[in-house]
């Protein structure tokens, strides 16, 4: 742990990844110094970040969970969560479309358990795409009726998809009418019939295009079509879904609470105005400053740490996926449930708490310190974590996790 | 646990004894506002309209004795018509804490009463402002007619750009005191700069000002009986000024549940949430906070009502306890109003952050508002030095 400037961030996230030198790290904390100069300017004109998502694919980075014999980087998923924290850190907005992007394009080999999608793999990133999702069935029924020639025709609506009008593919989850069973597919988000909406107005990650989706008699090819390659009938989420996505969010999470803490403390730097503790002590020799700071670091560390712990354990699970129990499966959701839900809590109580140190003149819109607290409890929304908490309790209590509906019926 | 519709929980509209026209009234207003916040809330629009209605109707006069042409409100009903407001908006409900909080003409004058001040006040309904910094940065040089000249800038004033007069602080030139005074806030030398563009608090219009040669008249120079020279703010400043404050957080905390409620009733249909043990824990364990805070608050007050009753013979330590309990509630409310305007959005999915709903205004408010000296983290420490070596907050001025 290093909370000394001039010390390479990456530290701050662990300084070895899968390559072995770095690089990757090393690119994803230029990119964040990068968003971070021109995220409040963004933000305020509501300019989607289509130059930065461009740079994200130009430096390989939205490969690199790709296996790397089929032209990705061949990372794990702690070298994505280490990616993610480090690109939130600049802009969550953008850290948050390149977690959803990571666990979006890797539900196609949940689904292809044996086969590992590996044809979709190869073409993701021969094409540097970058993934959006349509992932639930269940809400505005999305129906798939088969075509005939192996292909379906798809119509839906569904709210809050994240990122489709910035993507260049998206995966689609829908109720076949042929049998009890999900249709998975990929296809391109400008395929005519798709059309995301612009109703995007919400508290933060303003930036994130969560717009309405509708489906309207959309034409999926055979080779859009991602079978399913698991014993029984898929019928909900694909098995490891949940031990892929939290990770993930946990990571945007922690990167926007360092940014938080980062930008107090570098504010508290350039001032002389005593602010909490006796007249005359700077802020940043005040016992307050250090205690607040110290303990929200304190928190963040070991959230952080959690993070790294679950991502190794998920990718340890998916290498031996075929020998997983349910309820190891189980287990490694409620760990990842457990991690989100405190990195969650510790950024919910840090943006706030920053406010203490700084005042009222750095609560002025155009310092927008603001930022942080709204993308992390935008973010939280995703899934309520009052009943995320009850189901990792019920893991414990009943050695199930039972965190997702079956959507076919 | 049911929240009624026009009633906080456990919150009765009038007490016995209370002046007819006060909580009662303040909710008839906050009805009236709440259609109109959300949008004049982004804009960042000063309340004028709703602060014509609150100079109508009287509520603004509810702090003057009755005696003198006001509504005969205790501190008890002053705070309870600020939770009412801010429960709307707290730009409303904190322009009236500032309002009840600044009217401190009495305070200095607890023989008299400032009886002057008071029916001048309550025939013209003003609404107060202040401008009451650090007193070094306002020079008042006295004049031959016993009035004053004064000069100076502040860089934060809630109040003057929306009142009608404003309580002034500013040091003597002559000797080691000050001097307070009230002038009309358009009075000639007043100079507002504007640029509000904060986190919170949107509509309050607060900017630095300056008074360059600003002429204050014998007559509007705020008589002091108290038997001391005027070293330190008045008596029953910190007090009313914590229990005002606190009041703000308070409103905004119900403000926050009760717009989350709503929300999860229209879902009801469609995501079944309003009957959910697990969403309603979460909401249940801060209704139970946002209760226990506005108990306290109607402690406080109380307190702070006997207090001010016996304010010819209170004794300082009598005073100070008083003090003490009231910063002991704002620093809780503070903390309250924050944890509540935040963790009440985990009761709710992604609708909750829709600006549409309008939740994270409340939480905005609060975080802005209670970084006003004392924070909570100073907060902590004034009451720390209470409790451990006896020493209450006395205001003394850095003359």
């Amino acid at each position: 742990m290093t909370v000394t400037e001039e010390a390479p961030a990456f530290q701050e996230y662990g300084d070895t990844d899968t390559r072995g030198d770095g690089e990757w790290l090393r690119t994803a904390r230029r990119l964040s110094d990068e968003f971070e100069a021109t995220a409040i300017e963004r933000e305020q004109r509501e300019e989607a970040p289509v130059a930065e998502l461009a740079t994200l694919r130009e430096t390989g980075l939205v490969n690199l969970l790709i296996r790397k014999d089929l032209g990705g980087g061949g990372g794990s998923l702690a070298d994505a969560v280490r990616v993610v924290a480090e690109i939130s850190k600049g802009d969550a907005a953008i850290g948050a479309l390149l977690a959803f992007h990571y666990y979006v394009s890797f539900v196609p080999r949940l689904w292809d358990f044996r086969g590992d999608a590996a044809e979709i793999q190869r073409r993701s990133a021969a094409g540097n795409w970058l993934w959006a999702n349509v992932h639930q069935p269940g809400v505005g029924k999305f129906i798939a009726r088969p075509a005939g020639d192996g292909g379906f025709v798809i119509n839906g609506t569904k709210r809050w998809a994240t990122g489709g009008p910035l993507a260049d593919v998206t995966d689609v989850i829908a109720q076949r009418t042929d049998r009890r069973e999900l249709l998975f597919a990929v296809l391109p988000t400008d395929r005519e019939g798709v059309s995301w909406r612009d109703d995007w107005d919400h508290l933060g990650l303003r930036l994130t295009a969560t717009v309405t989706v509708d489906f309207t008699d959309v034409v999926i090819g055979p080779d859009e079509v991602i079978a399913s390659t698991h014993d029984a009938p898929q019928d909900r989420f694909p098995p490891l879904y949940t031990a892929f996505v939290l990770p993930l969010y946990s990571a945007v999470f922690v990167g926007a609470t360092r940014a938080a803490l980062t930008r107090t403390r570098d504010y508290l730097r350039g001032r002389t105005r005593p602010r909490l503790a006796a007249a005359g002590v700077a802020p940043v020799d005040d016992p307050l400053t250090q205690r607040l700071l110290g303990h929200h670091l304190a928190e963040l560390e070991v959230g952080q740490e959690f993070t790294y712990s679950v991502a190794d354990r998920v990718w340890e699970a998916w290498g031996n996926r075929l020998a997983l129990t349910d309820r190891d499966r189980g287990e490694l959701a409620a760990y990842a449930g457990a991690a989100r839900r405190l990195t969650a809590d510790v950024a919910l109580e840090a943006t706030p708490d920053v406010y203490e140190l700084t005042g009222t003149w750095a609560a002025i819109n155009s310092y927008g310190l603001d930022r942080h607290w709204r993308d992390v409890r935008t973010l939280s929304l995703h899934d309520s974590l009052a009943q995320s908490l009850a189901g990792i309790g019920d893991f414990y209590v009943n050695d199930a996790f039972r965190d997702f509906p079956r959507f076919a019926v | 646990m049911t929240i009624q519709a026009e009633r906080t929980a456990g919150t009765p509209a009038q007490a016995p004894g209370d002046a007819p026209a006060g909580v009662a009234l303040a909710q008839a207003l906050a009805r009236e506002f709440r259609p109109h916040v959300l949008e004049r809330e982004r804009r960042g629009d000063p309340p004028y309209e709703e602060l014509a209605r609150i100079r109508e109707t009287g509520l603004v006069n509810l702090h003057i004795p009755v005696a003198y042409g006001g509504g005969g409100g205790n501190w008890r009903q002053l705070a309870r018509v600020v939770v009412e407001l801010s429960r709307a908006d707290p730009n409303i409900g904190g322009l009236l804490a500032y309002h009840y909080h600044n009217f401190i003409a009495p305070f200095w004058d607890p023989y008299f009463d400032a009886a002057d001040i008071q029916r001048k006040s309550a025939a013209n309904r003003w609404l107060w402002g202040h401008i009451t910094g650090p007193v070094g940065a306002f020079k008042a040089v006295p004049q031959p007619d016993g009035g004053f000249v004064v000069s100076g800038t502040k860089p934060q004033n809630t109040g003057p750009a929306t009142g009608d007069v404003t309580v002034l602080l500013a040091q003597r030139t002559d000797r080691r005191e000050a001097v307070y005074a009230y002038v009309p806030t358009d009075r000639k030398g007043i100079v507002y700069h504007g640029g509000w563009d904060h986190l919170g608090l949107r509509r309050t219009a607060t900017q630095p000002i300056t008074f360059d040669g600003v002429v204050v008249h014998p007559d509007e120079v705020l008589p002091n009986t108290t038997g001391r020279p005027i070293k330190s703010m008045p008596r029953f400043y910190y007090a009313t000024g914590s229990l005002a404050f606190g009041a703000i957080y308070v409103g905004a905390a119900w403000g926050a549940l009760e717009t989350a409620r709503a929300l999860l009733r229209s879902q009801q249909k469609t995501t079944g949430t309003a009957a959910d043990p697990r969403v309603l824990a979460v909401l249940g364990e801060l209704v139970g906070k946002a209760t226990a805070l506005l108990d306290l608050q109607d402690e406080a007050a109380r307190r702070l009502d006997q207090a001010y009753a016996r304010r010819r013979t209170l004794t300082d330590d009598e005073h100070d306890a008083v003090g003490m309990h009231a910063e002991a509630f704002r620093g809780l409310a503070a903390r309250g109003g924050i944890e509540i305007g935040n963790r009440v959005y985990d009761a709710l999915g992604p609708a909750g952050a829709d600006r549409a709903a309008g939740l994270d205004r409340y939480w905005r408010d609060v975080r802005i508002h209670s970084l006003h000296p004392p924070s909570y983290p100073q907060s902590d420490i004034l009451l720390g030095d209470w409790a451990v070596n006896g020493q209450p907050v006395r205001l003394v001025l850095p003359l």
